[in-house]
This record gives C-alpha cells, sequence and structure tokens, in this order.
C-alpha cells in the first residue's frame, strides 16, 4: 500500500477522533463547576487515549507534527489526569486550541492547502512546532468519505431487496404465476443480488491490506530501539469486515510496536543466546469456523512475569488466576517499561487493545515463551454484514446460525445419549453437549427437533432446534434500534416469510455451554435416592467422572461430579456430601489442594476423601496422606469391586 | 400542586395494566396491532421480543415493565415512538383514544412518582389526572 492511502486511512480516523476530543472537552468545561471528579476523570481519560492513538498514528504516516501536537497534549493531559494541577477553564482552551491545531494540520493535509490560521499563534512555541501543516504528495484519485453507517445501511437496503424478491416471487406462485416466465423477476433478482455483492465488498477488505501500515510501524518502532526487525505476513488474503478492521486497527499497531519495544532483543544479545541477530514479528491471519484469528508473535525474549506481576502489585491490580497472568497486561496504566518514550512507557494500549477487540465481541489470548517470544492472538468475527446461515425455528420464531461455524446436523430422535446427566451425541468419537435453544429462549424445550452442531475454535455444541427452514445467504443488521447488546445475539435480519430473524453468535452458544460445563454438574436428584450416601467425584476428565458415576449410581449412591479443586468446593458448600473421591492432578485446583481445604473447613473437616490417581510414587502418596487424605487409590490397578469397596469402606454401603 | 400552565397539546392514552399512561402526540410514529415478536436468548429485562417492519427489526419494549406498572394481561398493541432521533417501540394493552394536555400538575402522592420515566401529568380538568410519559427518560433507560 502506497503512503498515499495509508496518509489517507489515517485522515479517515483522525477527523473522528479530533471531533470526539473536542466534545469531550466542552463536556469537561460545562462540568468544571460542578466537581465531579469521577466524570472529569473519564473525559480526560477518554481524551488522552485518543491523543495517544494519533500519536502513534500520525508519524508513522508521514505527518510526525500531528504527532508532537498529539504528544504534547499528553503531556498536559497526564498532570491533569495524575492530579499534579486541576483543569481549569484556561487549560481546556489551551486543549482545544491544540486539537484546532491538529485539525488544521489534518485539513492542510486534506486538501493540500495551507491552513488558515496560523497555529503556532495558539501553541506554546516552546511545545509545538511553528509550521503545522503537513507536507503532501500530489493529488491520487479521488476517494468519497463514505460512513460505515451508511455502507451499512446500503448493504441492509440490498438484502431488504432480496428478500422482498423472494417473498414475491413465492406469492406469485401461489397465486398461480408461472415465475419461471417472468425474465425480468429473473433480471431483478440477479441485479439486486450483485447489488448486494458490491455493497458487501464495500465492507471488507483483505488482511494484506494492513500490512504495509504495521510493516512501518515495526520499522520505525526497531529503528527506535536500535534492534533488526524482519516482517513478515501469511494469509494476508483473509477477508475481514472493514468495520472491524477500523475498530481494531489502531489496537494491531500498538501490538507490533510492542513487539518490538519490549520482545526484541537487541542483536549482540540474541546473537549470545544463539539466535538470529535480526528479531522476527509476524502477522498470521487465519480464517477458521467463522472466524477470523490474527495473530501477532515476535521471536523475541518473551513476556517478562516477574516485572509484569510487580508492575500489577505497584498499581494494585489483582491478578486473576483463571485468566493467568498475562491479562494484566492488559490492565489500564500498566506497563513494565522503565522510561516514558513515544514508542512505550504509559501503559495505555494493551488496555485500549483489549476494549477494542472486546468491542468486536473478540477475544484475546497470550502464549509466551521466556527466550522464545510471545504470540497474541485476535479471535474476531468474519463480518458483521453477511454470512451464509442455516436457518431454523424455535419457540415459535425463525433464528439463524452461520453455516461456516456449523459442523453437523443430525436427526434429534436418536443418536443423543446421557453424560454426566446431560444429553450429549457423537461427533467423531468427541461428546458434544446439546444445548435446546428453546429452553433457552422460553424455558420450554423443543422436544426431539433435529440438532444443529455447531463448532468453535475452542469448543462445540449441539443446537437443539424446532425445525430446520432453509439455508442460504443472510444480510445481518447490526442488532438494531435500541437494541442492547447480547452476547448471543450477531444481529438481526428479515427472514424468507418476511418475519424478524435472530442471528446467533455461536460463539456466545458455546460460551452459555461451557459455562454451564465449568459449573458443578449436580446430579439430577431421583426420589429413591435422595436420601442416598452422597459421593462427591472431582476429576478433570469426563471419562473417568462418567466410569465412577455409573459404578457408584448402578451400587445405590447418590452422586455429583465436578471437574477440579474450585468445583467441588463450591458443591461442598451445599453441606450433604458423605464422601469426596478425588484425582490430584486437575486445573485451577489439584486434589491435594481440595483435600487440605476440605481439612481446613470445620464443617467439612470429618468428610472422608479419598485420592483416586495415576501417580504411584511413594511420595506422592505420602503427600496425599499429609494433606489429610483417607485413601489413596491408583487408577492403574482400578476395578469396580476395588472402588466399591473403598467407598463402603468409608461409608458404608449405599 | 399545580405546575406552569403550558401550550395545549395532544397526547395517545394507553393502557398498561390498571392505569392509563399518556404519550405525547409529537413523539407517536406509529401505532400497531401487535405483531409476531421472535424471543431472544438471554434478552434485556422488559424486552419483549423483536419483529420487522417494512424491512427493519424493531425491539419491543414492554412498557408495563419499564414504567413499573403491574400487567393486566399481555401487550395487544405496538406504539412507535421518535425520541430525540432514536426509535423506540412499546408494547401497550390497550389503545384509549386521544387527550388534549391542558397543563402539567405534579403527582408526588401518586403512583407514578415512583417511575423515573413518567414525571408529568396532565391537567385536572378531568376527574382525574393522568401521567404523560417522559419519552426521554424513558429512551435511557433502554439506552445503552
Amino acid at each position: 500500500m502506497s503512503t498515499d492511502r495509508l496518509r489517507e486511512l489515517f485522515l479517515g480516523e483522525a477527523v473522528p477522533r479530533v471531533q470526539r476530543m473536542t466534545t469531550r472537552l466542552l463536556a469537561l468545561e460545562s462540568q468544571l463547576a460542578d466537581g465531579d471528579d469521577d466524570s472529569q476523570r473519564e473525559h480526560l481519560d477518554a481524551i488522552y487515549r485518543e491523543a495517544h492513538s494519533l500519536k502513534g498514528s500520525a508519524a508513522m504516516v508521514g505527518l510526525p507534527t500531528i504527532g508532537d501536537v498529539a504528544h504534547a497534549m499528553e503531556e498536559v493531559l497526564e498532570t491533569l489526569v495524575q492530579g499534579l494541577r486541576p483543569v481549569s477553564p484556561s487549560l481546556v482552551d489551551e486543549l482545544l486550541s491544540r486539537v484546532d491545531a491538529i485539525q488544521g494540520a489534518i485539513d492542510a493535509a486534506t486538501t493540500s492547502r495551507p491552513t488558515a490560521a496560523e497555529p503556532a499563534a495558539v501553541v506554546s512555541p516552546a511545545e509545538a512546532p511553528a509550521v503545522l501543516q503537513e507536507p503532501v504528495s500530489p493529488a491520487g484519485p479521488v476517494h468519497l468519505p463514505v460512513g460505515v453507517d451508511r455502507v451499512d445501511e446500503m448493504v441492509r437496503l440490498s438484502g431488504v431487496v432480496r428478500s422482498g424478491l423472494v417473498r414475491l416471487r413465492t406469492a406469485l406462485t401461489a397465486s398461480g404465476v408461472d415465475t419461471d416466465q417472468l425474465p425480468m423477476m429473473t433480471e431483478l433478482e440477479q441485479t439486486a443480488a450483485r447489488l448486494q455483492r458490491h455493497a458487501t465488498a464495500a465492507r471488507t477488505m483483505a488482511v494484506g491490506e494492513l500490512g504495509p501500515q504495521l510493516q512501518r510501524a515495526v520499522r520505525d518502532a526497531a529503528r527506535a530501539r536500535g534492534v533488526e526487525v524482519r516482517w513478515t505476513v501469511t494469509g494476508g488474503h483473509v477477508e475481514v469486515d472493514r468495520a472491524i478492521v477500523d475498530r481494531i486497527r489502531d489496537s494491531l499497531v500498538h501490538m507490533v510496536r510492542n513487539s518490538v519495544a519490549h520482545g526484541i532483543e537487541p542483536p549482540a544479545v540474541r546473537t549470545a543466546a544463539g539466535k538470529d541477530a535480526t528479531g522476527h514479528v509476524r502477522l498470521q491471519a487465519e480464517s477458521r469456523s467463522g472466524r477470523v484469528l490474527l495473530t501477532i508473535s515476535d521471536d523475541g525474549s518473551g513476556l517478562d512475569r516477574e516485572a509484569l506481576e510487580a508492575a500489577a502489585r505497584a498499581r494494585g491490580v489483582v491478578i486473576d488466576e483463571d485468566r493467568g497472568w498475562t491479562s494484566t497486561m492488559f490492565s489500564p496504566g500498566l506497563s513494565t517499561a522503565t522510561d516514558v518514550d513515544q514508542l512505550a512507557g504509559r501503559g495505555v494500549g494493551m488496555a485500549v487493545v483489549a476494549e477494542a477487540v472486546g468491542a468486536c465481541r473478540g477475544r484475546i489470548t497470550v502464549e509466551t515463551t521466556t527466550g522464545s517470544g510471545t504470540s497474541i492472538t485476535l479471535d474476531l468475527p468474519t463480518s458483521l454484514a453477511v454470512a451464509r446461515c442455516i436457518e431454523v425455528e424455535a419457540a415459535g420464531g425463525r433464528y439463524a446460525i452461520p453455516l461456516s461455524a456449523v459442523r453437523a446436523v443430525m436427526d434429534g430422535r436418536t443418536g443423543t445419549r446421557a453424560v454426566e446427566g446431560r444429553a450429549t451425541v457423537d461427533l467423531e468419537g468427541r461428546q458434544v453437549p446439546v444445548l435446546d435453544l428453546g429452553r433457552l429462549l422460553d424455558d420450554q424445550p423443543v422436544g426431539d427437533g433435529p440438532l444443529v452442531v455447531l463448532s468453535t475454535p475452542t469448543t462445540a455444541v449441539a443446537l437443539r432446534v424446532h425445525g430446520l427452514v432453509r439455508h442460504g445467504e443472510i444480510t445481518i443488521q447490526s442488532t438494531g434500534v435500541g437494541m442492547p447488546r447480547n452476547d448471543l445475539v450477531l444481529g438481526t435480519s428479515v427472514a424468507s416469510d418476511g418475519s424478524a430473524l435472530v442471528v446467533l453468535d455461536p460463539a456466545g452458544l458455546a460460551a452459555v455451554q461451557a459455562d454451564d460445563d465449568a459449573t458443578v454438574t449436580a446430579d439430577v436428584l431421583q426420589p429413591d435416592v435422595a436420601r442416598a450416601t452422597h459421593v462427591l467425584v472431582v476429576d478433570d476428565a469426563v471419562t473417568v467422572r462418567e466410569l465412577q458415576r455409573t459404578i457408584l449410581q448402578r451400587a445405590g449412591y447418590r452422586v455429583s461430579t465436578a471437574q477440579d479443586g474450585r468445583a467441588a468446593l463450591a458443591l461442598l458448600d451445599g453441606g450433604d456430601v458423605d464422601l469426596v473421591v478425588t484425582d490430584v492432578e486437575m486445573p485451577r485446583m489439584d486434589g491435594y489442594a481440595l483435600t487440605e481445604s476440605i481439612r481446613a473447613r470445620t464443617d467439612l473437616s470429618r468428610t472422608p476423601v479419598l485420592l483416586l490417581t495415576t501417580l504411584d510414587t511413594p511420595a506422592a502418596m505420602a503427600r496425599g496422606l499429609d494433606a489429610g487424605a483417607d485413601g489413596y487409590l491408583l487408577k492403574a490397578e482400578f476395578s469396580a469391586e476395588s472402588f466399591l469397596a473403598a467407598v463402603a469402606a468409608q461409608v458404608g454401603p449405599a | 400542586m399545580t405546575g406552569p400552565a403550558h401550550r395545549p397539546a395532544k397526547g395517545l392514552l394507553v393502557g398498561v395494566g390498571e392505569e392509563v399512561v399518556l404519550l405525547p402526540l409529537p413523539v407517536v410514529t406509529e401505532v400497531m396491532d401487535l405483531p409476531h415478536l421472535t424471543l431472544l436468548p438471554h434478552a434485556a429485562e422488559h424486552l419483549l421480543g423483536v419483529t420487522a417492519v417494512r424491512g427493519t427489526v424493531l425491539p419491543v419494549w414492554d412498557a408495563a415493565g419499564l414504567l413499573g406498572i403491574r400487567p393486566a394481561g399481555p401487550a395487544q398493541a405496538v406504539v412507535r415512538l421518535l425520541v430525540a432521533g432514536s426509535g423506540l417501540a412499546l408494547g401497550v394493552e390497550r389503545l384509549d383514544g386521544l387527550r388534549t394536555i391542558v397543563e402539567e400538575v405534579e403527582g408526588p402522592t401518586t403512583w407514578w412518582s415512583t417511575s423515573a420515566a413518567l414525571l408529568r401529568a396532565d391537567g385536572p380538568q378531568a376527574a382525574a389526572p393522568v401521567p404523560v410519559l417522559d419519552s426521554g427518560a424513558l429512551l435511557q433507560r433502554v439506552g445503552p
């Protein structure tokens, strides 16, 4: 991509940023008399983020003066955010003047004309450049600045036209008209389809188009840091919604700059470590199950856990154990950099990344290895506009599911079986849990309707629906005027019968299922076993849990299950568990820690605990018994008889 | 307690539970029988569902729930409002005709004083004052 194109993209982004800064500053000014510190802080933070983003991008597209003014704004804003001086009307004036100066420079770059105002007159000469007109190249092709909302409306209307034509053909056929003999009908349908394709294409772009902007960021960062970096892009052909790109473009810039600033070591250090003196930063795009995975990776030193945790402690950030220590890097204001410069150190970038990705219903995962590098993956929806979908019925309504996530459609009357008290289906040897759409909508199960098996990058779920209707291309509207955000809904559309169509988000549905799985799966109590001896089986392997459940239930015990120690403790809060049988090696909380926790609680200290594990060393056994276990069973020696005997030895027969 | 008189305007009377609420006519854009509603999973509180009107999908909100009024039955009609450029579709139980708003009064001792979306009441020329919808406040309740 040419520098002109990059500059054009930047200017397109800069204008709304300046508008937002102006709006915030005016709001801030109007609230000065109120003394509402929280509100003022919110405005200052927002303005700060805008200035920060402007600064980073401007330098890369050859408009350094805008970056310099934004940087100067940052310096002022930082003193205000930190409370080093109060916000005053004169300071707001000063900031507004700087915003005006940036706008003037943007206008000059856009029109290739000098700014009307003299920027140096409103910006302190010591802090701002004397001339703010950016150098611009001769005028290129004319581009119309069309907002995404307008493109969205074109996409929506083209979808309405196509949907209307489908209904018109249906109505004509029902009236006895042979529509195949109406060439105009076919022409209209083909034209509407082309219109929709063009409108949709205006929203999508190849990931590779991002390459030059990111490459420039890597180059500049490498130069500033005195390191050598090679940049590569793979999967550049993968298409992604332009609206999504617009939201995450700055995030990707932050990420590649971080890869260089925090990851890539100096050549001498790399050579001493046996690495190529030139570091490697790359963007990898991959389309998978209706999602786009964008990974920024480097072969640098990896994240410094100690430094990150120290920075977190210094700012009072609590490390989320479930999400891992790397999640702290997304905390606002957290940085491990020792110096503040234009490249790093303010702790703004990764917090902005998390915010932007979340706004796209995306997710972030981080993998890092000390000495080998870091990979950060953004898991994003492919499109916010059009998708091929399967249309289904449930609860009297029509719903659409993107076909890219559909792995199979099954007859719901056969093939399901209960695992841990829940219906599952077999998908290529894997037990996939069933989620009843009717129950999800109005708590009324749809019975034995067909199953639509959905697969996301991380999990799978079989959605039971009332019936299948059709499949085809769906124009997805945003979730609608006045529609609150809903993690299970991608958007809406109009069904083939003219009714509202709700487009479901497979990732959201899978997350619902995952949430269910993460909680303790208490047994469904039958009247005849309600008073039976209650055994809690804890193991992260569903097969082991299911095997134990089957043996124990056949023997007459009542059984609950949990997938790790933490989930088990939640169930133990219920208070009626007579025996715990637990694995040792499990995520989140292992069997030793669970046993120790049980012994430490006065209400549970007398509940017997059996460890059932593959660890057959004397040390492991001693560790278990020291933790307070009442018995130590080896999975290698497991049999139904010996297992029931061990259980009965603790709590007697069922 | 009587507030300042203002220029008479018309409103649409709608039944919500056992109560009647006046919707200022200038913000009412369309009235229709309750169409088929498609339910949403994990729907927001008081969101009845969505419906398609001339190619646009609208969320329909339960007026009773939003206003804190106990419903007497299911919604039978939808009133579309346009408030500050934003659309809002309300499911109501009855349509009770038009009424002229003569003046505003406050109703601190009446049930509607507890609803943030019913800040005004229409004048005492009738047997009993009727609460008038504060459409802006209502929009804030369903806004993002």
